[in-house]
């Protein structure tokens, strides 16, 4: 049944779609970065190097939150709650400049995603999918996947 | 057209209405019944879910089916509800043609699966496909001179989610995850890039829209007519004061004394301001420019014009020669605050890069061109005429 999926279940898939989206996203951003420094405007440094490990880190994160890394989880708030930091510094800005909040689409890249994914990664279901590690245990034996 | 554009001794003020922009950072007038099913779709989410919770639900309707779904399909259900209200909305809000039939088949198509994937029958062949078909049908349209709006991106943004639950592989295995994981970043990069090939060619009129400027520009809006002769010779007034005034900038040593910031001039439109006389509170004084623009040529910077700018937001720039010198703004640019720096502009997917923050809108500013022979004297330097000029191809030619 195309129901059926063995090896993924609950709302881990959910999570990992969104932020694999959100690495899309870090991506275009990445290819505008390198484009607007190949044409000589403004000092692509900081943004390109911030983008790009951007862009990597959510790959990263989609890859450790499918495979329930401990810590993935709690990385994974910390970008998204970075990534609404950014979207109340701009909508803060475009009502202090032009009285207007931000359009649909930045909010719901701002907003809207980053919320359900914090939603669904604090829900007890997928809590109880990252086991915590105490100071001091030892990391679980790797488990190779049937391929 | 609502405003002629005119010498003004009192500064005129202006509203984000009384600019044209992108359509990409709008809601298109046609795209508003579309928006409109979208927000009755999330009101009905909440009825139904209320519903349930009371147990005032069919046991054996569609909505409890559709609760019963596993989270992850039951979300990708919901996505692909979301983009089937969202086609027949386009379809209401749109003329009858060839594109608006494209919607209503892409509505149906949508409502389908959705259907198919509550009632538990199989799915996943045809969600693919039907998804992979719209974006990239998007993407082709785009980058085929449709501009992207605001109502689009967001239903791209949907409709890559469900293609990234829909690509999940059914069967375990690290190389299929590997390619749905590839394919679902791709999708958005290559979304992304037809969407700024759409917005960015839209300037030359397209779908429903005419002439618009690129993004990240506003011009204001106003008649188009041919300027009368007194607004002419002002032009011509202004163009030579600033011609003389340039002249002993030429040296960026020199326009450095002077306190422009000319460090590390690159490319080919290089801005230097000078903070004095950026908050001098004169406005288009030749000899007082807010901005140097030079060129990095092959025998170094060459001086090819100013910028004066306005000070405040909305605040317009004094027409002086009519339509000749049309002031423009600019509008969602990515700035980095450390140093301060444009890094590009706010992306169709609504993000800035990392670091930088998005700047909605500018103050006015209006370009007055210095090199000799140019084609344009305001505005617009075409890009290839100056390459050809630094290059001497030019005056080799005569």
């Amino acid at each position: 049944m195309d129901n059926d999926n063995d090896n993924d279940n609950g709302l881990i898939p959910v999570v990992v779609a969104v932020v694999l989206v959100q690495a899309g996203i870090a991506l275009l951003a990445l290819i505008e970065v390198i484009l607007v420094s190949a044409f000589g405007f403004g000092q692509p440094g900081l943004p390109l190097l911030a983008t790009l490990a951007g862009a990597v880190t959510m790959l990263y994160l989609a890859r450790a939150v499918r495979r329930r890394r401990p810590r993935a989880r709690r990385l994974l708030l910390a970008a998204e709650v970075l990534m609404i930091t950014i979207g109340v510094a701009s909508t803060g800005l475009a009502l202090l400049m032009t009285g207007r909040p931000i359009e649909l689409v930045p909010a719901m890249t701002h907003f809207v995603m980053p919320v359900a994914v914090i939603w669904l990664l604090r829900r007890p279901e997928v809590r109880a999918e990252f086991p915590r590690r105490r100071r001091g245990e030892m990391p679980a034996p790797l488990v190779m996947e049937a391929s | 057209m609502t405003r002629v554009l005119a010498h003004s001794e009192t500064p005129l003020t202006r509203g984000l209405d009384e600019y044209i922009g992108s359509p990409m950072y709008a809601v298109l007038p046609e795209h508003g019944m579309a928006l409109l099913g979208f927000f009755g779709l999330l009101v009905a989410t909440w009825w139904v879910r209320r519903r349930a919770r009371r147990d005032a639900l069919r046991p054996d309707g569609t909505m409890a089916a559709w609760l019963r779904l596993a989270p992850e399909h039951r979300f990708l259900a919901w996505l692909l509800t979301a983009s089937a209200v969202i086609h027949l909305g386009l379809t209401l809000g749109h003329e009858p043609s060839g594109l608006t039939l494209l919607y209503a088949i892409a509505g149906v198509a949508f409502a389908r699966v959705a259907r198919r994937l509550v009632a538990g029958r199989p799915w996943r062949r045809w969600t693919r496909l039907i998804l992979v078909g719209s974006l990239l049908g998007y993407a082709v349209s785009s980058m085929a001179g449709g501009s992207p709006d605001q109502v689009g991106m967001s239903t791209k943004l949907i409709e890559l989610t469900a293609l990234a639950i829909a690509a999940t592989p059914l069967r375990p295995g690290r190389w299929r995850r590997l390619a749905a994981s590839t394919g679902t970043v791709l999708a958005v990069a290559v979304v992304g890039i037809g969407a700024w090939i759409g917005a960015l060619g839209a300037g030359e009129g397209g779908h429903h829209h005419g002439e618009v400027p690129p993004p990240g520009v506003l011009l204001p809006v106003g008649d188009d007519r041919p300027a009368t002769a007194q607004e002419r010779a002002a032009a011509e007034a202004l163009h030579a004061a600033t011609v003389t005034a340039l002249s002993r900038w030429h040296d960026p040593a020199a326009a450095a004394a002077d306190g422009f910031q000319t460090d590390g001039i690159r490319g080919l439109d290089f801005h230097a301001p000078n903070p004095r006389f950026q908050n001098d509170g004169v406005v288009l004084d030749p000899s007082r420019p807010e901005h140097l623009v030079y060129a990095l040529g092959p025998d170094g910077p060459v001086l090819i014009g100013a910028m004066f700018e306005m000070e405040g937001i909305g605040v317009a720039g004094p027409a002086v020669g009519g339509p000749m010198t049309v002031w423009h703004a600019h509008d969602h640019i990515c700035v980095t605050p450390a140093p301060p720096s444009i890094a590009g502009l706010v992306s169709p997917y609504g993000a800035c890069p990392l670091g930088a923050i998005a700047v909605p809108i500018t103050h006015e500013m209006l370009h007055v061109w210095v090199v000799p022979e140019a084609p344009e004297e305001f505005g617009d330097l075409d890009e290839g005429w100056l390459r050809a000029y630094l290059n001497g191809e030019l005056r080799a030619g005569g």
